[in-house]
């Protein structure tokens, strides 16, 4: 262990000596989050949640019910959803195809006396190109039925042009994703989104560290073609130790960029990241993925420059895959499905689940994810370094 | 005396390549020991086993009483390497480079400072050792990794061609050294492809080729086993292979080899054989431009034992 810290501390001298992690780990992630958010500012509404819906709501009871029904929707965040009453079902669907609503909420005739005798139908339409706002109308619908008790929900999809019907399991499943609410009341904060410089600063800082725990691990390579390798080895020194040492080098730079940017962001933009335990362990084992695929390269490269190759590749398709620069549409097509093995996806979720407000059960799935990765990875370098040849 | 270094039958492939070939010798406490032979003779091979770097096929190696292998951080704490290939950080400093390898074997604090400055005073360094070892000349950087094998004051040090592509000034500063701290006791490994080298340093001397340890001794004891034979270099112009062809089965030629434009010719008596030798290279079409005679030396052994010249550009 005193030999590895050895090693790691001279390897931390001279990458500080050389600076470009810091363009790299810090720099670089730094203003690119900054210059997105200057450029599509207003996309991204800083000010706001960056989320926003319309639904629609048709009332076609006009009892009591449906009356209590439209005070919960007034009542939810005005900055986020806006609310608009249609006199039927028909314009309230033209509107959704016309991408005007997110959903809509239609109370059928006679809804209000029917709950008492078991048999109240309250319908949401969603729009299958916002499956996350018509998620959101049926969390906000279920939580009302459930409050009002023995209501049941339909769901139904837009019947937009070209729209496939299966697309509509995918607004409830968007639906399913969203947390159970306990109360009507609790609609507004139970909605979990980064808002959008917040989201940029995540993928910015994710999507760096793939490159900057390369400073550890590949140094590895650099040794070995400038002969210091075998010399290092030629002293008190085993193989794992020194290649230990360059793993935790990797870690620690890991972990002090994305402390850097992740505790600058909440400082400079306000970002809420959430409950810090759970942060922490979010990073900590997305710095423990990206060494460990980096650690894998640095194994089966021959050289540096092969090395560095791989690692770019690598490091810009698990970024893209994962997110972190446009949000991949989660709609169960291939690159959805890709998207889920890469720990960008999965970090970016698990803060997203986190959202100012969640604990360690709500990340549970990222946690998962970006562990069996690092696992993985990080089992397939151990056992790349342990077949290979000495020096 | 006891042997700082034993290796027994040792053995090591490279796919269908025998690099080194089952090499049995010892070295003893305080000895300079010299390994010499040509390029791609396996002193590099050997010496990584040696130093722990590569596992032997077959054999066994023991330093200062303990087993060396690639594991064994105990025998390694023994020896100093300075590798054949500079084998320095580019970005730090001497001081730098020689802290962080002496912490490795344990140094610290003011012994550490003060071993840095004797070590930097050994190779010479004293006045750059702040400065980075990138900004050093080629024989700056060659001194300095002698100085990092030097620095925990190895029981044995182990020397892989240490003045290979060195100028001369450098060359001769590094012999001193290496002549100073085998004064001072330490057991020395030396591999080297100049018999100049092996002559001047060490007490005995292996002789490699093919892998192959073919004689081994101290140098009066190797030019002994050759009889009282003479040297004779002839450089010249022209077809030097059939000069050498026919040199070999000429009167009075025990051995005869070429290399890098220079035949070497090992006769029973070079008195009475430099008319025929000039009058064979002639009959071959060469044209000599220069001739020299020399007393039995290592090289001459080499030739004896291997037909194959040692020579190398010097
Ligand atoms: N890693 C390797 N893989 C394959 N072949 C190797 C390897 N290392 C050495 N060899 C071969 O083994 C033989 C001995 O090489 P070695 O480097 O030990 O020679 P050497 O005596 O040190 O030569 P030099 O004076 O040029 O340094 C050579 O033929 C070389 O090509
Ligand atoms: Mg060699």
């Amino acid at each position: 262990m005193r030999q590895m810290l050895r090693i790691a501390s001279k390897d931390l001298k001279q990458r500080v000596r050389d600076r470009s992690v810091f363009i790299v780990g810090i720099v670089a992630p730094a203003m690119l989050a900054l210059i997105f958010t200057f450029a599509f500012g207003d996309v991204l509404d800083p000010s706001g949640s960056g989320f926003e819906a319309t639904y629609g709501f048709v009332d076609l009871d006009g009892g009591d019910a449906s009356v209590g029904l439209g005070e919960v929707l007034a009542g939810i965040d005005e900055d986020q959803f806006s609310i608009e009453s249609f006199e039927n079902v028909a314009a309230a669907e033209a509107a959704i195809d016309d991408d005007e609503l997110s959903a809509a909420f239609v109370v059928p005739e006679g809804f209000s006396e029917s709950i008492g005798s078991g048999t109240a139908v309250l319908e949401v339409v969603g729009n299958v190109d916002a499956p996350v706002g018509a998620g959101i109308a049926v969390a906000i619908a279920e939580g009302y039925a459930d409050a009002v008790d023995r209501v049941t929900l339909t769901v139904a999809g837009s019947l937009a042009a070209g729209a496939d019907p299966g697309e509509l399991d995918e607004v409830i499943a968007a639906a399913s994703s969203v947390e159970p609410l306990g109360s009507v009341g609790a609609i507004t904060t139970g909605v979990r989104q980064m808002d959008g410089p917040t989201y940029l600063m995540a993928g910015m800082a994710v999507f760096f560290l793939f490159f900057t725990v390369q400073f550890g691990v590949a140094s590895l390579l650099e040794e070995r073609r400038v002969g210091t390798w075998g010399r290092l080895l030629s002293a008190p020194v085993t193989r794992a130790q020194a290649i230990g040492a360059k793993a935790l080098v990797s870690f620690v730079l890991g972990i002090v960029s994305m402390s850097v940017l992740m505790i600058g962001a909440s400082i400079g933009l306000g970002a809420d990241w959430g409950d810090p335990l759970s942060v922490a362990v979010l990073v900590i084992l997305g710095v423990l993925a990206a060494t460990g695929v980096m650690a894998l390269v640095s194994a089966i490269a021959k050289t540096v420059e092969a090395a560095g190759n791989v690692q770019a590749i690598i490091a810009v398709a698990l970024g893209m895959l994962g997110g972190t620069f446009v949000q991949i549409s989660q709609d169960g097509g291939l690159l959805s499905r890709l998207s889920l093995i890469t720990p960008h996806h999965w970090f970016i979720r698990g803060l997203n689940d986190l959202g100012g407000a969640g604990a360690i059960g709500d990340i549970i799935p990222s946690i998962v994810g970006i562990g069996s990765f690092a696992a993985v990875t990080g089992g397939l370098a151990v056992w790349a370094f342990a077949r290979k040849e000495t020096v | 005396m006891t042997n700082i270094l034993l290796v027994e039958e040792l053995e090591r492939s490279f796919d269908d390549l025998l690099a080194v070939a089952g090499v049995s010798f010892f070295v003893e406490s305080g000895e300079t020991y010299g390994l010499l032979g040509p390029n791609g003779a396996g002193k590099t091979t050997m010496i990584s086993m040696i130093a722990g770097l590569l596992e032997a096929d077959r054999g066994s190696i023991r330093v200062a009483g303990q087993p060396m292998a690639t594991t064994s951080t105990a025998a390694k704490r023994a020896i100093g390497l300075v590798p054949q290939d500079i084998a320095i950080y580019p970005d730090l400093t001497a001081k730098e480079n020689l802290a962080f390898f002496g912490s490795l074997y344990g140094m610290r604090g003011a012994a550490l400072n003060a071993r840095i400055e004797t070590v930097l005073e050994i190779v010479g360094l004293r006045d750059r050792a702040d400065d980075r070892s990138d900004q050093y000349s080629g024989g700056m950087k060659r001194r300095l990794n002698i100085a990092v094998g030097l620095l925990h004051e190895p029981q044995l040090l182990i020397l892989d061609e240490p003045t290979v592509g060195v100028d001369p000034q450098s060359r001769n500063a590094i012999l001193e050294s290496v002549e100073a701290l085998s004064t001072d006791g330490m057991s020395v490994l030396y591999t080297t492809h100049y018999m100049e080298e092996a002559e001047r340093l060490c007490d005995r001397v292996g002789i490699i080729d093919n892998g192959l340890l073919v004689a081994e001794g101290s140098r009066r004891d190797l030019v002994d086993g050759i009889g009282q034979n003479d040297t004779v270099h002839v450089s010249g112009t022209g077809d030097l292979r059939s000069a050498t062809e026919a040199l070999r089965s000429a009167e009075g030629v025990v051995q005869a080899a070429e290399a890098h434009g220079v035949i070497t010719v090992m006769v029973d008596r070079a008195a009475g054989r430099l008319p025929s030798i000039l009058a064979t290279c002639g009959e071959a079409g060469v044209s000599v431009t220069a001739l020299d005679v020399s007393e039995p030396n290592l090289e001459a052994v080499f030739l004896h034992l291997t037909g194959k010249a040692l020579r190398d550009e010097t």
